[in-house]
């Protein structure tokens, strides 16, 4: 497990989170969910670059999904994507609150 | 339709808003004419297209908030359609799920009830067949040609390259409250000088376009 999902996994809400390059290979991280969500977090980055740029707004810097099972986040760096998914009872805005601040740099 | 998008747009922050149906069609949209039809269209398919694809995973998507260097964009799926809203990166999320969560039930029964009119309109008998052609159309080669083209050159010498855009999108709001003859030329210039915004050019411009009218 990497080093920042075992950090989020501390979010009881928090089922999983994967950091992978932007050309979708998963770091430190070989179990099917992490495939999963690295799948979904490379589809949910693509759309939101082509929206972004069709609306003329630049780079996508982030992305809060409320889903009603499973909520998703990303979040972008320079080379990176970090994925994350949360179960759909916790409140997405206090999850995307609290994932940003356990990130923080200290 | 338009009401409940204004509603949306009064929240501080926000740039436009639209709505497309369970086809991918735009139904209604308040953005600025900088973002022309063809762009928004392009927009609406983009997230109709990629909506389906995050189903399974998470369950159905009730918002997406998607942050960008120079904006935010949220999407909220509604019943029989979606609302697309563009907003400043500074905007605040909570008034604007507050104002969504409020919009988005009349948006429903209005897209339930609102969706099947136009096309009832665009089959409906008797209407004069150039009220069908499309702003394009009457500009390059409808009756009104020559009028409409010289009040888009015009605009163009205080709006530059972008008044062949805007000058279409008034032509196409023309149309919805007008049919194309010449008496109903004054309400083009009308909405045409809104456009201009800066009130010195805009009596500069209805003063050169009256040769038309």
């Amino acid at each position: 497990m990497s080093e920042i999902n075992q950090k989020l996994k501390a979010i009881p809400e928090v089922e999983h989170a994967l950091v992978m390059t932007k050309d979708g290979v998963a770091v430190d991280d070989t179990s099917y969910d992490a495939e999963v969500l690295g799948a979904y977090t490379q589809f949910l980055a693509r759309f939101g670059g082509k929206l972004g740029s069709q609306l003329g707004v630049g780079e996508l810097k982030s992305v809060a999904l409320h889903g009603n099972d499973h909520h998703m986040f990303l979040l972008e760096s320079k080379n990176h994507y970090l994925g994350v998914s949360a179960k759909g009872s916790g409140n997405v805005n206090a999850l995307d609150a609290e994932i940003r601040r356990l990130l923080a740099p200290k | 339709m338009e009401e409940f998008l204004k509603q949306i747009k009064t929240v501080p922050g926000t740039l436009g808003c639209m709505v497309y149906d369970d086809q991918g069609h735009l139904v209604s949209h308040l953005f600025p004419s900088i973002f022309d039809q063809k762009m928004l269209s392009a927009a609406v398919m983009t997230v109709s297209e990629n909506l389906p694809g995050l189903r399974d995973y998470t369950g159905g998507v009730r918002m997406i908030d998607f942050r960008f260097q120079n904006g935010r964009i949220v999407i909220k799926p509604v019943d029989g359609g979606c609302l697309v809203i563009l907003c400043e990166g500074t905007v605040n999320l909570q008034s604007l799920i507050i104002s969504l969560n409020l919009a988005a039930k009349q948006v429903e029964k209005s897209l339930k009830t609102a969706t099947p009119a136009p096309r009832q309109a665009m089959a409906a008998p008797g209407v004069p067949s150039v009220s069908k052609a499309s702003p394009q159309d009457l500009i390059d080669k409808g009756p009104l040609a020559s009028y409409l083209q010289g009040m888009q050159t015009i605009l163009a010498k205080f709006m530059g390259p972008m008044a062949k855009v805007i000058f279409v999108e008034c032509v196409e709001k023309w149309l919805q409250d007008h049919q194309p003859a010449k008496a109903a030329l004054p309400q083009l210039a009308d909405i045409v000088a809104a456009e201009i915004g800066d009130p010195a050019k805009t009596s500069d411009y209805r003063q050169k376009v009256s040769t038309f009218l």
